[in-house]
């Protein structure tokens, strides 16, 4: 007659159930924790700002160049020059701000002029051409 | 600023979304900030747009020095929220 299994021996697949579960817990709380962290939406309006500085500004045709003058961009003649504003999308714009030096000039009449504003609707044509003060 | 349009149907079209006034001896000398709080179609969506920002130098050769004009830089300000951002 089989001698029957120990009660300690039968128990042991449930024990190493139990035990593989609290393993199992203790291992996956902290990424799941960190998973649920990534994933949380802000819960209010947050303001934010992109900027672009003066050497990152490039011509916007070859025919216009440009130096740099310390850390400003200057022009050697009239055009566009242009940076990339990375934004995300769906974000809404609040407002642009563009900085000028124009610490040396002190002549009212000096016909140096920074025209920041561009034309509405312009094609490439408008832009390549321009050449006359606004 | 501007927004390039990327769709097919007006590919290459540029809209104006804000502009700030011209800087320089005849408008606003020295060290300059402005902006502009009013921005056209303000919500980007770079799933059908680029945006840029343009600075038009307006200079005259025959004046001498061209290092007396130049650009700082420029910065946007936006905001996200939950549901858009």
């Amino acid at each position: 007659m089989p001698r029957p299994f120990p009660r300690f021996v039968l128990a042991r697949p449930a024990l190493f159930l139990l035990l593989g579960c609290l393993v199992g817990a203790v291992v996956t709380a902290p990424a799941a924790s960190a998973f649920r962290g990534a994933t949380k939406q802000i819960t209010a309006t947050q303001t934010r700002t992109f900027s672009c500085p003066g050497l990152d500004f490039q011509p916007l045709s070859s025919d216009n160049h440009s130096f740099n003058n310390g850390l400003l961009r200057s022009a050697e003649d009239t055009g566009y020059f242009i940076c990339n504003a990375v934004l995300p999308t769906r974000a809404v714009g609040r407002g642009r701000i563009v900085s000028g030096d124009l610490g040396q000039m002190t002549a009212q009449t000096d016909p140096y002029v920074s025209r920041l504003s561009p034309s509405r609707f312009m094609t490439i044509r408008s832009i390549t051409s321009s050449s006359t003060a606004p | 600023m501007i927004r390039l349009s990327l769709l097919p149907s007006d590919a290459a079209t540029y809209w104006n979304m804000a502009d700030v006034p011209a800087t320089g001896t005849v408008n606003a000398p020295g060290y300059v900030r402005q902006s502009d709080l009013s921005i056209n179609v303000p919500t980007i969506d770079n799933s059908k747009y680029s945006y840029f920002l343009q600075c038009k130098f307006v200079l005259d050769p025959q004046a001498g020095a061209l290092d007396r004009l130049g650009l700082v830089g420029a910065d946007v300000v936006y905001t996200i929220t939950a549901t858009n951002g």
